[in-house]
C-alpha cells in the first residue's frame, strides 16, 4: 500500500506538470478547432480590451451598467450622453452574477456610480459561468479573484485558460497582444458599448432553460448586500427581448415577483415599440435600431420613478 | 452519483482510504462499510428508491434460504416464483406500467374506448434493471444447487449492492462475485493500479468520446428532416461510438474501481466493434447481459438441444426480451427482433460461432477479408441502433429514410463542425487504441506492452491530457443508468 501511494502522489506530481506543459503547448501552437477545452484572445471578441482601455480612465460616473452581453448591447452611453448622463456599460459575455460580484469588488470604488442599472437575465441564474470565466481569464479580469471561482466551476474548461492565463500573464505574453476586431458586423462605440448593425435574424432556435444554480442565486444575493451597504442607488431590470424569447418562458410574472422582492425592478422585455423582426439582430439581443428606440424610452421611464435625477451635475 | 463527476472524484478515495484502513477490523465490519458507502452512493442520486434494493436484497436472502432448507421440489419451486415475482414485480410496476398500460388501452381505443387507466408518475429507479437481475441470478443458482445460501447477511447486502456496479453492472453472478465478498482482500499494487488504468481509460470513452458525441446525435435525432442523408449517417454512426463509450466506458470504470477495492467483475465488453458477423458481436457486447439470458432464459427453454425449429424460436424469444430489458417501448422489443432476424441465417447456415478467436489475432494489420467482414456488420450495427435511440418506430422509419435519399452523396453539413472534426479525431484515436489493444481485456490493456514503466506513464498522461484537453462540456448522464 505504501508503495501504492508513493507512487500515486508521483504520478499526480508529474502529471500535472506534464498536463501544465501541454495545456501551454496545445494554447500556443494548435489551431482553436483542435482544442475545443482552451479559448483564448484569438477565439473571443477583443471588443472588451477595448473596454478595459477605457474603464482606466472613467471615474465617478452617473450610471453603471452590469450584467451580461444584453447589458454591452441594449445601454448605449452615447445615447445617455445626449441626455447629459456620463455612464459605463461594464457588461461582458455571459456574465453571471459571480463574475458581476468580481467586477465590484475591483471597479466599484473607482468608478462611484451615483445609479447602477443591474441587468437580471433569468436563464444567467442556470448559468455555469464558464463562458465568462473564458472571458475574464482570457483578457486578466480580475484574475487574482478568479482562482476560487474557477475551482467553483468544476470545470476543467475553465482550468485549462486558467493554466492558460496564468502562463501568459507570467510571462508578460499578453502586453505585446495585438487588437483583432472584425468591424463587419459590430463596433466599439465607447464606454463599454459594442454596436451591432442592424440587421435583422432569420433562424428561430429552440431556446434551452437550465435549472437554476443556488451558487448564482447565492452571488446575486451577495450582489444586492454589497450595493445596499455601499449606499448606491440601483435597479434590476429585464432587457428587451424578442416575442418569441418571451413566449418560451414559463412564468414570467413569478420571475418578475422574485425580482421584485430584491429591489426595484423594471420589466423592460417586452417594449411596444419594439418588433422582432426589425429591432433585433437575434431573438433576445436588440439590433441598433432597437437601441436608438429602448434607451429614451428607458430614461425616460427611471426618471417618471425617481430613480434617476434629471442632472448629477 | 456518476462516475465522471467532481462528487466521485472526491467519494472514491474517502471510501477507498477507509476501506483498506478497516481492513484489520475484519471482514463483517469491511463489508458493512461497503453496504454503507454503496447505500451513500446510491442515495446520492434518490434516497428514496433505497428500499427497493433493501427489499430486493431480504427477499432473495430469505427466499434462497428457504429454498435450500426443503428438499420437496415443488416448495423449493415455489419459493422460487415468489423471488421470480417479486424482481420481476418491482421491474413491472417500476418500468412497464405505463407501457402495458398504454398499449391496452391503444388496442381498446380500436373499439372506441378512451383512457380506461391512470399512470404512474413515477420516476424509474436508476439500476434496477440490473440489481434485480443479480439478485434473481442468486436464487436461481440456488435453487439449481449451483451454489449454496449465503449465512452472512453482511456479504449478501454487500454483494447485492456494491456500488462500482449496483446501478449499470457488469450483472454479477453469485457464483463468482459472492465468494469473494466471504474472503479477506488483501490490497495488491498489480490489481490496484490495473483498476486506475481502466478506470482512466473508461473516462476517456464517456468524457472524450461517448459526451462529445452525444451533442450531434441529439441534434439530428432531434430534426431528422432538418438533415442531409450524408449529416444523418454521420449522427447514426456517433450514436454506435456515444452508446458504446458510454457503456463500456462505464463497465470499465466499474471493473477498475472493484479492481482497487479488491474484487473481480466479469469482463462486460470485448472490443465489439472489431466483430465479423452478428453473433460474435453479440458474444462481445454487453457480455454480462447476453450470458445472463442465455444461462437463465435460452437454456432452460432447451437452447440447441430441442431441434432446429424450437432453437430458433429460443433465439427469438432471448432477443425480444433483450430487447425489452432496455426499456419499456416497441423500439427496442423490434431493435432485437431485428438482431434476432440477423443472428438467425448464421445459425442455420451453423456459422453462428465461426469467429470465436480475436481478429487478426497476433497481426497489426486485418486481411482485407477481416476488414470487409467487420466494416459490414459495423453497418448493421450502426443500421439497427437507429431503431435503438429513436423514440418511436415512426421516427426510426423517419432517420433511416432520411439516411437514404439522394442527399446521402452530398458534403455533411451541420453547426459547429469544429468540434465534430475533434470528435471524428478522438474516435480515431480510440480505434487504434483499442485495436493495439484487443487481445487483453479493456482497451489500455495493450500498454502494459510497453516494458518501459517511463513510456507506460507517458501514455497515460497523454490520455489524462486529452480527458482534460477533449472532454465535453455539457456531460450527460450514463446512458444505461435508464435501463
Amino acid at each position: 500500500m505504501i508503495k501504492f501511494l508513493k507512487d500515486i502522489s508521483i504520478f499526480s506530481f508529474l502529471a500535472s506538470l506534464f498536463y501544465v506543459a501541454l495545456v501551454v503547448a496545445w494554447g500556443e501552437l494548435m489551431p482553436p478547432f483542435l482544442r475545443p477545452n482552451l479559448s483564448d484572445r484569438t477565439i473571443l471578441d477583443d471588443n472588451i480590451l477595448l473596454t478595459l482601455n477605457d474603464l482606466k480612465d472613467a471615474e465617478d460616473i452617473d450610471v453603471l451598467f452590469l450584467g451580461s452581453s444584453h447589458t454591452y448591447r441594449t445601454f448605449d452611453p452615447r445615447i445617455w450622453k445626449r441626455y447629459g448622463y456620463n455612464t459605463f456599460n461594464l457588461g461582458s459575455s455571459a456574465q453571471t452574477h459571480i463574475h458581476t460580484g468580481l467586477l465590484l469588488n475591483q471597479y466599484l470604488e473607482q468608478l462611484n456610480p451615483k445609479l447602477i442599472v443591474y441587468e437580471v437575465y433569468p436563464d444567467i441564474f442556470g448559468n455555469d459561468g464558464v463562458e465568462a470565466n473564458s472571458v475574464f481569464l482570457s483578457y486578466d479580469i480580475c484574475l487574482d479573484q478568479m482562482t476560487e471561482v474557477v475551482f467553483e466551476s468544476q470545470s476543467v474548461k475553465s482550468m485549462n485558460e486558467m493554466i492558460f492565463a496564468r502562463y501568459r500573464n507570467i510571462f508578460l505574453l499578453n502586453d505585446t497582444y495585438e487588437i483583432n476586431l472584425d468591424i463587419s458586423k459590430q463596433e466599439y462605440k465607447g464606454n463599454g458599448f459594442v454596436e451591432r448593425k442592424s440587421n435583422v435574424f432569420s433562424q428561430v432556435e429552440p431556446f434551452l432553460r437550465t435549472d437554476i444554480l443556488q451558487s448564482q442565486i447565492d452571488a446575486f444575493q451577495n450582489n444586492i448586500r454589497k450595493l445596499e451597504n455601499a449606499n448606491i442607488p440601483f435597479v434590476l431590470v429585464r432587457a428587451p427581448v424578442t416575442q418569441i424569447e418571451v413566449n418560451q418562458f414559463p412564468d414570467m410574472n413569478a420571475y418578475n415577483v422574485l425580482m421584485q422582492d430584491y429591489s426595484e425592478f423594471i420589466d423592460l422585455s417586452q417594449v411596444n415599440e419594439l418588433q422582432d423582426s426589425i429591432h433585433f439582430y437575434d431573438f433576445h439581443h436588440l439590433n441598433q435600431k432597437g437601441v436608438e428606440i429602448f434607451n429614451p424610452i428607458f430614461i425616460d421611464t427611471l426618471l417618471q420613478l425617481n430613480l434617476l435625477k434629471d442632472t448629477y451635475k | 452519483m456518476f462516475f465522471d463527476s467532481f462528487d466521485f472524484a472526491l467519494f472514491l478515495p474517502v471510501v477507498f482510504a477507509i476501506y483498506w484502513s478497516i481492513n484489520r477490523c475484519g471482514l463483517r465490519i469491511q463489508n458493512a462499510f461497503l453496504i454503507i458507502a454503496s447505500y451513500v452512493f446510491y442515495a446520492w442520486w434518490d434516497w428514496k428508491f433505497l428500499g427497493l434494493i433493501v427489499l430486493s436484497s431480504v427477499v432473495d436472502f430469505l427466499i434462497a434460504k428457504e429454498i435450500f432448507a426443503t428438499a420437496i421440489r415443488s416448495k423449493r419451486r415455489q419459493w422460487l416464483y415468489v423471488s421470480i415475482f417479486v424482481n420481476l414485480g418491482i421491474l413491472a410496476i417500476f418500468k412497464y406500467f405505463n407501457f402495458f398500460i398504454g398499449n391496452i388501452e391503444s388496442t381498446f381505443s380500436l373499439f372506441g374506448s378512451e383512457k380506461l387507466f391512470s399512470r404512474l408518475d413515477w420516476v424509474l429507479p436508476v439500476g434496477i434493471s440490473f440489481y434485480t437481475f443479480q439478485t434473481m441470478s442468486y436464487t436461481i443458482d440456488v435453487y439449481r444447487e449451483k451454489i449454496k445460501p449465503s449465512q452472512d447477511v453482511f456479504s449478501f447486502f454487500a454483494y447485492v449492492s456494491f456500488f462500482p456496479q449496483l446501478v449499470a453492472g457488469p450483472i454479477e453472478r453469485a457464483s463468482n462475485f459472492l465468494p469473494q465478498f466471504k474472503v479477506e482482500r488483501k490490497f495488491d499494487y498489480g490489481n490496484a493500479v490495473d483498476g486506475l488504468r481502466q478506470i482512466l481509460w473508461g473516462l476517456f470513452k464517456k468524457m472524450v468520446i461517448a459526451d462529445n458525441c452525444a451533442i450531434y446525435v441529439d441534434m439530428f435525432f432531434a430534426e431528422p428532416n432538418a438533415y442531409s442523408g450524408s449529416t444523418l449517417l454521420i449522427g447514426a454512426v456517433f450514436f454506435a461510438f456515444q452508446i458504446y463509450g458510454d457503456f463500456s466506458g462505464y463497465s470499465d470504470i466499474a471493473i477498475g474501481t472493484a479492481k482497487l477495492f479488491g474484487f473481480n467483475l466479469m469482463q462486460n465488453f470485448a472490443f465489439p466493434y472489431f466483430s465479423r458477423d452478428i453473433a460474435e458481436f453479440w458474444r462481445r457486447w454487453h457480455i454480462s447481459l447476453s450470458s445472463w439470458f442465455r444461462d437463465y432464459v435460452y437454456i432452460p427453454l432447451g437452447g440447441s438441444r430441442v431441434g432446429k425449429w424450437f432453437a430458433l424460436r429460443n433465439i427469438f424469444v432471448v432477443f425480444i426480451i433483450c430487447g425489452f430489458w432496455h426499456g419499456a417501448n416497441w423500439t427496442f422489443i423490434v431493435w432485437g427482433l431485428l438482431n434476432a432476424a440477423l443472428y438467425l441465417p448464421l445459425y442455420l447456415l451453423d456459422r453462428n460461432r465461426k469467429h470465436i478467436d480475436t481478429v487478426a489475432y497476433g497481426k497489426v494489420i486485418p486481411s482485407m477479408k477481416e476488414l470487409i467482414h467487420m466494416s459490414l456488420t459495423f453497418s448493421l450495427v450502426v443500421l439497427l441502433w437507429i431503431i435503438f435511440r429513436s423514440d418511436t418506430i415512426d421516427d426510426a422509419i423517419i432517420y433511416i429514410n432520411g439516411i437514404f435519399d439522394t442527399s446521402l452523396l452530398s458534403v455533411p453539413s451541420f453547426r459547429l463542425m469544429g468540434n465534430a472534426g475533434a470528435t471524428f479525431l478522438m474516435i480515431i484515436i480510440m480505434l487504434l487504441v483499442e485495436w493495439l489493444s484487443r487481445q487483453s481485456s479493456y482497451g489500455l490493456g495493450g500498454v502494459l506492452k510497453l516494458s518501459s514503466r517511463s513510456m507506460r506513464w507517458l501514455c497515460y498522461f497523454v490520455i489524462l491530457f486529452l480527458v482534460g484537453m477533449y472532454s465535453s462540456q455539457s456531460p450527460n448522464g450514463f446512458i444505461y443508468f435508464q435501463f
